[in-house]
């Protein structure tokens, strides 16, 4: 997305970009789940946490020129998010109720107030419903056509009729990883179908996108 | 009766926040009201963790917002502490005015729930409640730090949870 102006310096001299950096709720829950205190010598943090940083970082530094932009729903979704998963392990790993539930507490807590400060630099964008839920239609049929695509996908067993016997079984492990390494977002939406709220959440960014073309 | 109690706790805060405004100055016996509603949260705090009949996710976020909410009064207690010992200007009283309306009502919501049945738009409606609470005593400088919180608990064990809560955060958007 187009329009703010930052100058970059960069190894082949200095450069000005013009853009918008659309938040999803997955770098704003890396950059938040993070926890450190040097008494205690801990510093535990998301898998992604140093990655989501490095943009949230960039934003921070040129607050001034509005990059960072997020809407209502992204910003929902991410609390929803780390509540989601609070709820999920204490449900899955429960031991001591009273001990637990203090340190899922805490972590909460800590994590929640990170995603408070990350927010507090990005423009939440307003957006209008009547052009959103156009949208919406294109998104849930561009998904539908991709999860068909996605059932027609050819098996590595039907690959195997040229195949000579003996090497059978060494060509069905190289196609079946490659089925998996080509097709596996496809394969994805099989096993996991995206939710609503991501839908929404992509038509909402198709609106922004236009607006700032 | 219960509820009619810390009702009147939070009536006395409100009731002695106000006279604080009027005259302009910190009144400390406002101490030992908050010590009273702080006293009130942590016996609240064994009760909902206690309450093994509930579903976990439940209790939890009732749990939790009691913990909250008390974490705020203690704030609040120190802040009226430092301010009546330094004879600081009193802008603590308008910051408590500002947050105690929030907490009278989120506290004296789940206190309610002890009595009734726990719908899903309950516990939506108390952690709606508990994210603005929250953001009001954040204004303020109300919340503990992050690490006053953690040296709270046991290092060991919060290291265990925190990887698994960032595995499962990991895995919810983390397509494989």
């Amino acid at each position: 997305m187009k329009e703010a102006s930052v100058d970059l310096r960069t190894p082949y001299g200095r450069c000005s970009l013009k853009y918008r950096v659309l938040f999803d709720t997955n770098v704003l829950i890396a950059g938040s789940t993070y926890a450190a205190c040097d008494d205690l010598k801990l510093n535990l943090k998301h898998h992604f946490f140093d990655r989501s940083m490095g943009l949230i970082g960039f934003v921070k530094k040129h607050l001034s020129k509005r990059i960072g932009i997020v809407t209502a729903t992204i910003e929902e979704q991410a609390y929803n998010a780390l509540e989601r998963a609070v709820k999920d392990e204490l449900k899955n790993q429960l031991v001591d109720r009273a001990t637990d539930f203090q340190i899922f507490s805490v972590i909460f807590n800590i994590c929640e107030d990170r995603l408070r400060n990350i927010l507090s630099i990005l423009r939440r964008e307003p957006v209008d419903p009547k052009e959103v839920s156009k949208n919406i239609k294109k998104v849930f049929d561009m998904y539908e056509g991709l999860t068909e695509a996605a059932y027609d996908l050819p098996k590595p067993e039907g690959l195997l009729t040229f195949i000579p016997r003996g090497f059978k079984a060494v060509a069905f492990d190289i196609f079946k990883t490659q089925d998996e390494i080509i097709n596996s977002q496809l394969t994805n939406l099989l096993r996991k179908p995206v939710e609503i709220s991501d839908k929404i959440i992509l038509a909402e960014a198709i609106y922004l996108l236009n607006q700032y073309k | 009766m219960l509820k009619l109690e810390v009702g009147n706790d939070f009536v006395s805060l409100v009731d002695l926040l106000g006279k604080m405004e009027e005259e302009k100055k910190v009144d400390v016996s406002i101490v030992g009201v908050l010590d009273k509603l702080i006293a009130n949260c942590k016996s609240d705090e064994r009760f909902w963790a206690e309450r093994e009949d509930m579903p976990v996710d439940e209790s939890f976020l009732l749990y939790h917002s009691v913990r909250n909410s008390r974490l705020i009064l203690q704030k609040m207690k120190t802040q009226f502490i430092s301010a009546e010992k330094n004879h600081e200007n009193p802008i603590v009283i308008d910051h408590a005015i500002e947050v105690a309306p929030l907490l009278s009502e989120l506290f004296q919501s789940i206190c309610s729930l002890k009595e009734q049945a726990i719908t899903p738009q309950k516990i939506s409606f108390i952690s709606n409640k508990l994210k603005a609470l929250r953001n009001m005593a954040n204004r303020f400088g109300m919340l503990p730090s992050p690490k006053e919180e953690l040296t709270e608990i046991n290092k060991e064990k919060l290291e265990r949870s925190f990887s698994r809560f960032a595995d499962t955060v990991r895995a919810m958007f983390v397509e494989v």
